[in-house]
């Protein structure tokens, strides 16, 4: 099963004076297990997208294809394509709303109409995966921890519903630096052992570099570019004039090779990019 | 479903509508909306209706979108009607066992519908054509005549400035929110009625958390900008009558005055 969008436009508000488009003729292709970064500056779209791919929003025209289920502009019951395509929206932590946090982890898998048991069990695991432990804070109130735990429960509360596909929308967005790492770090660690289709946006280009295979670019309701990681990066003066800018190491390797070094690409990893300053260096 | 929610929103047009000023608006709509209740003649409805028709074309505003605003509001309309026209004694006209239709029911129920559609029709092409600081700078100083005696004039409006500014801003979140538990598999359009409240909890409890927090915030900016209430504050557009609300002020007597006099026909 996989993500296919065929020439999906949406627009808002359609018929008045605030009519605008949030796509525009977007067609796409996401093969199982891939993990994908989507960039763009605000309000190109990225959210926009992400909510088509879960069904809450219905495209104008174009239709697409998720996990085996068809959604084009018609009504249809969504809750099967919902079981298996789980979002994290911006800030999440809005969303917590129960007594407690163990309560409030299992109101996905509730509404899957699942037993009590297998709830339980699931609470448990994604408790796990996203790294709260289970004794000491399933009976806490989600409103009395920090923002950073507030998240990771919020992001549980969707992965208990065992997703296939998992979307996350600008998923570190006002977390500390550490926060940041080590939810990047479960994020990657889910990919690979659930082998779960992720799909990421986010602002900072590092974030996005370290955690995807493929980078899509955004701009204005569409797609401006589609490339695996590696290449992404190479165009600089692309991305500058898409209003983004590239990870501070292929910026860094931009440059020295516009300084005649004898570099053959801006790496996007760190570790790579010093690789090749190292060798580069050995040469001459 | 929350799209359909018009009532105090801005249509920001150019229009004779839009460029009046708030006060001519505000005196208008409350006079129309005392002429509403003291209307009961046929004639006097349908010239009503000429006026409401009238200045929705003069205020640009797309008729669907009003119409759209109607039908947040069905419920109400439906209810108030069916309650008139099954409750009302007098001779009857239509009669099926216990149910029974009479003429004056018929009459009152009509009356209250066409009323009620006039009344959000009326009040809501005010707040569509005013955008809310205009609103609450004609409510200030329209209420300032009040101040003497000690009324707070300014803090009144200021708050309904910020009810009204923070509708959208509610319903985004609102929006957002339903958007992220039905992501969860929340459902909030189906089954009996006590399941469908049930069902609103995962809404309302993040709305309420989140409007609190929100307000506090508010307070703390408000506070940080030295804000200490209306005394010595001056404003950058002040507001002045032109030519057209004089104008606006006559045709509106003379119309008034005109459906008044039709009653007496």
């Amino acid at each position: 099963m996989s993500i296919t969008l065929k020439n999906i436009s949406h627009e808002y508000n359609p018929g008045t004076t605030f009519a605008t488009f949030g796509l525009k003729d977007v067609s796409l292709h996401i093969a199982d297990g891939e993990a994908v970064g989507i960039i763009g500056p605000t309000g190109s779209g990225k959210s926009t997208l992400l909510q088509h791919i879960n069904g809450l929003l219905r495209p104008t025209s174009g239709e697409l294809e998720v996990e085996g289920i068809r959604i084009t502009s018609e009504k249809q019951n969504l809750s099967e394509l919902r079981k298996n395509v789980g979002l994290v929206f911006q800030y999440p932590e809005y969303q917590l709303f129960e007594e407690t946090i163990a309560k409030d982890i299992a109101f996905g898998p509730l509404n899957l109409g699942l037993a009590q048991e297998e709830v339980d069990q699931r609470v448990k695991e994604a408790m796990d995966l996203i790294g709260l432990d289970y004794e000491s804070l399933k009976d806490r109130s989600p409103f009395e921890i920090s923002g950073g735990q507030k998240r990771r429960v919020a992001i549980a509360g969707v992965l208990a519903m065992n997703p296939s596909v998992l979307m996350l929308d600008e998923p570190t967005a006002g977390l500390d630096p550490l926060g940041r790492s080590q939810l990047l770090e479960t994020l990657r660690t889910l990919h690979k052992t659930k082998k779960i289709t992720l799909i990421i946006i986010s602002h900072s280009m590092e974030e996005i570099a370290s955690i995807s295979q493929r980078i899509i670019l955004m701009k204005n309701g569409e797609i401006r570019m589609d490339k695996p990681v590696e290449e992404a990066f190479e165009d600089v003066e692309f991305f500058e004039e898409c209003g983004m800018d590239v990870p501070v190491i292929s910026r860094v390797m931009y440059e020295l090779r516009k300084a005649g070094k004898p570099l053959s690409r801006n790496y996007a990893s760190v570790e790579e990019a010093r690789e090749a300053i190292l060798q580069a260096v050995r040469h001459a | 479903m929350l799209r359909d929610i018009t009532v105090g929103q801005y249509y920001p047009a150019d229009s004779l509508l839009h460029r009046l000023d708030p006060r001519t608006k505000l005196i208008a709509t409350m006079v129309f909306i005392i002429i509403i209740f003291m209307v009961k003649t046929p004639l006097q409805y349908a010239a009503l209706g000429l006026f409401v028709l009238l200045s929705i074309y003069l205020s640009k505003v797309p008729v669907r979108y009003m119409i759209r605003g109607l039908r947040s509001i069905l419920f109400i309309l439906i209810f108030a009607f069916v309650i008139n026209l099954f409750f009302t004694p007098g001779t009857p006209i239509f009669q099926l066992w216990r149910i029974r239709i009479t003429y004056e029911g018929l009459r009152l129920a009509s009356m209250m519908l066409i009323r009620l559609v006039f009344l959000i029709m009326g009040t809501s092409l005010m707040t569509l054509t005013s955008s809310p600081i205009q609103l609450t700078d004609g409510i200030e100083k329209l209420l300032s005549v009040f101040k003497r005696v000690g009324f707070p004039a300014h803090e009144v409006a200021m708050m309904m400035s910020i009810a009204l500014r923070f509708i959208p801003t509610l319903l985004e979140e609102t929006d957002k929110i339903m958007k992220a538990q039905m992501a969860r598999g929340a459902d909030f359009e189906s089954g009996r009625l006590l399941k469908r409240a049930k069902a609103l909890v995962p809404l309302l409890v993040p709305l309420f958390i989140a409007s609190f927090k929100r307000a506090d915030d508010l307070a703390s900016a408000m506070e940080a900008r030295c804000y200490r209430g209306g005394k010595g504050r001056t404003r950058l557009h002040e507001l002045r009558y032109a030519k057209r609300d004089v104008v606006v002020f006559l045709v509106l007597i003379v119309y008034f005055g005109g459906v008044f006099l039709l009653g007496r026909l």
